[in-house]
């Protein structure tokens, strides 16, 4: 690249670094020399390096430096220093530690420290006394090794040190935050061959224009100056703007398209009455489906209120002994009491009877997906609250193949699967009834979704003569797939790095 | 749960006269509505999807399903049975405990080890899913060569009678069958409350088993060398026994055995078990074509019927069906059109889409909180989704609360997902207190339902819609939280107004309520640094909550 060029584009970091890189220099140095702080320096030898005016080179060293206690021995004097003095006055060393005004682990500190030095005696007689000896005397007048040492340009390489030094680091680093020792990255700049012949040039900052301000286009200062280029590829610091949850904004996105195919939302309690959960379903109440396991109980409130005993009277012999659907019925006592109790919606399946019951219009298409709540053990794939998209379709004329129909045109708008099948499955409360499987490019065959002709056992109570096609989606699956979440409760990342930096899916 | 039946292939090859592929076993799997779980070498695993049809949890109902396929079915017809001249008398101090019994007797059974671990897996079963864990129908075998009638179904107190429980060496009382055999250990639940246990015991003194937990290691013991056994089966209603016994009878007749009556006497009837005699249901063919959606004549209708092991009279539109006992789980015609439109194959059937016209409508308070989201998305704000099962102590003590009612789960799997939330403002505390290594400032919002209380519904709760909005930084105060709202509140041409109130989980002094046409509709403010503390939180955090559901009218 052309020099003028090159030096157009210098950054004022860049400008104010580079005249202090004439021979090797390490970083902190550099950023000392050039009035900049570490960070700027560090981006500027980084853009230096890029445009080839500098080599950097990056060694580990191990660094020594003053800690809290040493940088106050500093100025204090060092404990021992202290003690020396007052033990040249007094020998009780109560007094001593008074007149020196040092903490009693500092006074330990000192006797040991000192009798190494061979500097005091230390009698015990009574309480103990100490005896400054001749060589005490003389350290009166002589700097400690170790004062020397914390009188030193710090921080310090520690693979420099003499030996002497190394003596008295040895000594130091033992005892109380009076060092540290950090192992660091140290970088050191060299200037390349081009970097001198730009630097020959001139790289004053007066010349170019960094940024342009609104003081400068009031007054048109600008006009007959360069501006300093930029090195347009270069990283920037990463912003976090407002964003949607990736797993929310699928659901909206199937909602959306099961109503543009002709639905109508239903949505019904988060707490169900068992009766719409399960009875008006036409699943027993002895179905093992409603014991302990499988369904979550609440605490309080036990029961809700029922509906209007005419449902209620027609469920109760549906189940009994068919009532006038031409059934056998389950052939049991249907209990009341067990109707009214609260649950926690296991399927979204419990909102069908609520509207068949009252609201639905023929021909109609209606569908919910709402969160249901389901104890099991919880895994990559289990969760206890999850997902369901289901509906159904009601209509004179409706029949299993009209359902097959359905399913398809679903699956296909929903997973663009080119392949369906269809396998021969069981819900208490349809017959026939199907699951749908939908072949996936990566994955092979996928169970996607249960559905069935809802039996008359359970639309007729609800006074429905209408055949009613039902289907449910699994939905979570579905939107791991599009998501690309292998593990079903990221859907709820509590990841924020996850949600700031995930891609939207279109 | 759907049951995972294991069979070995060859055994089942032999069943229905023909080697079937992987591919092809797959494809007939459909007509018992089963799944290939795994193949390995010999033995298959397959889960069957109907709980309803505990006629089909054996090789032999497998078969007899599939076998219909590729031989012509000879029809199905019942035959009276010979009796075996043995009698169960049942006594009346069983009343409380476990009253009802029905038994047979199948001869020359050819005990293969297929056979017997058939036996012992469809027994199993049975008892497991369709006798709900025994409770309802408990299944014994015996070897009737050990046993001299007539057999005495009694109840006993647990330290008047002995017996070796199967696999055991020692004599034991019926107590300490329960607290030392596996089996008592497994189902002494269901004696619980009874002073005296049920007993099956002969006319020597010999105890055949202790209902339902475990038989006798003498007379329970069936083994290759067995050829005549006696099968009883214990409970409460004959609505469950007899399909269990005769399920039994039938695998065990399709093995080659002979069936033969026992009396069961009770104090105040005599039964003769099994009753195998046909069921009888009335179909119009045309019934069939309509809910399957396909004129495919009656014709077909009848072959496929046959296929399915009915037996038919013809009577014009109508046909009476015959079909076996074992079938409990036909209720309706809509049943056996299932049972054609599978023998037809499901995907034979061309789909055809309804064509129907219909209204198109989102749920009002989802498609309002669509733009929600979008106009906080525009104030530069997150999104999350959390459970609406929380941990009660986020919800409450760490959100520096006292007392509150809220709905409990009474057996949740783990505390962190043991109440509904009343409210989202905590799942936002607990989302930043997972991520306070993260780059800050972190502003984020979740739209959701919560669970109230409201003793005036029908489900004395209700699920409004919510938003609550949080920023987490250097600079969060009440403006930056305010400055948001209003922010929403312009952009949806609401007015609104704040007044000073009091809640623990803000600081005191900094906290607002926020009101829309004199309605209360949110909280605003600085949250207290004591619940910050508590969730682990080192940076201010500012806050707002919306009922979105409140304020879905005033738009």
């Amino acid at each position: 690249m052309d020099i003028n060029n090159l030096l157009a584009k210098l950054h004022s970091f860049e400008r104010k670094a580079l005249p202090n890189i004439t021979k090797e220099i390490i970083l902190s140095e550099l950023a000392k020399k050039s009035s900049l702080k570490e960070i700027e320096a560090t981006r500027a030898i980084q853009w230096l390096y890029n445009k080839k005016l500098v080599e950097i080179k990056s060694e580990t060293k191990e660094l020594i430096s003053l800690d809290v206690n040493g940088k106050k021995y500093v100025n204090e004097g060092l404990p021992e220093r202290r003690f020396l003095q007052a033990a040249s006055r007094e020998s009780n060393i109560n007094e001593i530690q008074k007149l020196a005004n040092l903490e009693t682990d500092e006074v330990n500190i000192c006797i040991g420290s000192l009798k190494k030095k061979a500097a005091i005696d230390v009698e015990k007689d009574g309480g103990l006394k100490i005896k400054l000896t001749d060589q005490g005397g003389k350290l009166l007048e002589k700097e400690f090794l170790e004062e020397q040492f914390l009188k030193k340009d710090f921080p310090i390489t520690a693979s420099e040190l003499s030996s002497e030094e190394k003596f008295s680091f040895d000594n130091l680093i033992k005892r109380k935050k009076i060092l540290k020792k950090e192992t660091k990255k140290i970088k050191k700049v060299t200037i390349t061959k081009l970097g001198k012949e730009v630097l020959k040039k001139g790289v004053s900052e007066n010349d170019y224009i960094d940024r342009l301000t609104h003081e400068m286009l009031k007054k048109g200062s600008w006009k007959g100056k360069q501006f300093r280029s930029y090195d347009v590829s270069i990283n920037v610091p990463k912003i976090f703007a407002g964003k949607r949850q990736p797993y929310s904004e699928f659901i909206e996105k199937v909602r959306e398209k099961v109503v543009s195919m002709g639905f109508v939302e239903m949505n019904g309690p988060i707490i169900e009455l068992e009766l719409y959960n399960f009875d008006a379903l036409y699943q027993p109440q002895n179905h093992p489906a409603r014991t302990w396991s499988a369904t979550y109980k609440i605490k309080e409130p036990k029961t809700g209120s029922l509906p209007e005993k005419k449902i209620l009277q027609a469920i109760k012999s549906a189940h009994e002994n068919g009532g006038s659907t031409g059934s056998t019925g389950w052939k049991y006592e249907w209990s009341e009491k067990i109707a009214s109790q609260l649950v926690p919606r296991a399927h979204d399946t419990a909102i069908s009877p609520r509207f068949l019951a009252k609201r639905v219009k023929i021909p109609g298409k209606y569908f919910s997906l709402v969160r249901c709540y389901r104890p099991d053990v919880i895994d990559s794939t289990h969760a206890v609250e999850f997902n369901q998209l289901g509906g159904f379709v009601v209509g004179k004329d409706l029949s299993f193949r009209d359902l097959l129909g359905l399913l398809k045109d679903f699956t296909i708008e929903m997973t663009g699967a080119k392949e369906v099948k269809f396998f021969p499955d069981y819900f208490p409360f349809t017959e026939p009834s199907v699951q749908i499987s939908a072949k996936h490019p990566e994955f092979g065959w996928m169970e996607l979704a249960g559905a069935g002709v809802f039996r008359p056992e359970m639309t007729e109570p609800l006074g429905i003569k209408e055949p009613v096609i039902a289907w449910g989606f699994g939905i979570d699956r579905l939107a791991m797939l599009k998501l690309g979440i292998e593990d079903i409760r990221d859907l709820f990342s509590q990841k924020l790095d996850f949600l700031r930096f995930c891609k939207k899916v279109l | 749960m759907m049951p995972t039946i294991e069979i070995s292939k060859k055994d089942f090859f032999n069943l229905i006269g023909k080697k079937l592929s992987n591919k092809e076993l797959e494809e007939d799997l459909m007509l018992v509505k089963g799944e290939l779980e795994s193949v390995e070498g010999d033995v298959l695993k397959i889960e069957i999807a109907d709980t309803n049809r505990p006629d089909l949890w054996s090789t032999e109902g497998i078969a007899r399903e599939i076998r219909t396929k590729y031989k012509k079915s000879k029809g199905i017809s019942f035959e009276k049975l010979k009796s075996s001249g043995l009698t169960v008398k049942v006594n009346k101090n069983l009343q409380k405990i476990r009253p009802m019994t029905v038994c047979a007797v199948i001869r020359n059974l050819k005990a293969t080890p297929e056979v017997l671990s058939q036996l012992i897996q469809l027994q199993e079963k049975v008892c497991e899913t369709f006798g709900n864990k025994r409770r309802e129908a408990a299944i014994g075998v015996y070897d009737l060569h050990k046993i001299k009638g007539p057999i005495d179904y009694k109840a006993f107190k647990p330290n008047d009678i002995k017996f070796i429980p199967l696999e055991f060496t020692k004599k034991l009382n019926l107590n300490q069958i329960l607290r030392m055999h596996p089996k008592g250990k497994e189902y002494a639940h269901l004696l619980e409350g009874c002073t005296k246990y049920p007993i099956f015991i002969d006319s020597a003194g010999e105890v055949l088993s202790m209902p339902p937990v475990i038989n006798s290691d003498y007379t329970g013991k069936v083994t290759e060398k067995t050829r005549d056994v006696f099968i009883e089966c214990s409970g409460f209603s004959l609505k469950y026994l007899m399909p269990a016994l005769n399920i039994i009878v039938t695998a065990l007749v399709d093995r080659g055995g002979q069936l033969e009556t026992v009396e069961v006497v009770y104090s105040n009837k005599k039964i003769i078990t099994p009753n195998l005699k046909l069921k009888k249901i009335k179909v119009d063919w045309k019934y069939i074509e309509k809910r399957m959606g396909l004129s495919i004549g009656k014709k077909k209708i009848v072959e496929l019927l046959k296929q399915a092991n009915y037996s038919i009279k013809d009577k014009g539109n109508v046909l009476e069906l015959e079909y076996s006992s074992i079938r409990q789980d036909i209720m309706h015609p809509v049943d056996v059109v299932e049972d054609v439109t599978i023998r037809y194959g499901y995907n034979n059937i061309e789909p055809r889409s309804p064509e129907l016209i219909t209204e198109q409508k989102m749920n009002k308070i989802n498609s309002f909180s669509k733009e929600i989201a979008n106009i906080l998305v525009g104030a530069n704000s997150q999104e999350i989704l959390s459970y609406t099962l929380i941990n009660k102590n986020n919800l409450i003590k760490k959100m520096n609360l006292k007392k509150m009612k809220v709905i409990e789960v009474d057996n949740p799997v783990s505390k962190n997902w043991s109440v509904f939330r009343t409210g989202i403002t905590p799942c936002l505390m607990e989302f930043l207190s997972k991520n306070t290594n993260k780059e800050y400032p972190q502003q984020i919002f979740e739209i959701g339902e919560v669970v109230l209380f409201d003793k005036n519904a029908e489900t004395r709760t209700k699920n409004p819609t919510r938003v609550a909005w949080a920023k987490a930084g250097k600079t969060s105060d009440f403006t930056e939280a305010k400055q948001v709202l209003d922010f929403l509140m312009r952009t949806l041409g609401l007015d609104y107004s704040i007044e000073e109130t009091k809640h623990d989980s803000f600081i005191k002094g900094r906290v607002g309520r926020v009101f829309v046409k004199n309605k209360a509709v949110a909280y605003i403010g600085e949250i207290n640094p004591e619940v910050l503390s508590n969730f682990g939180i080192d940076m201010p955090v500012c806050t707002f909550e919306l009922n979105l559901t409140n304020i879905l009218n005033e738009v």
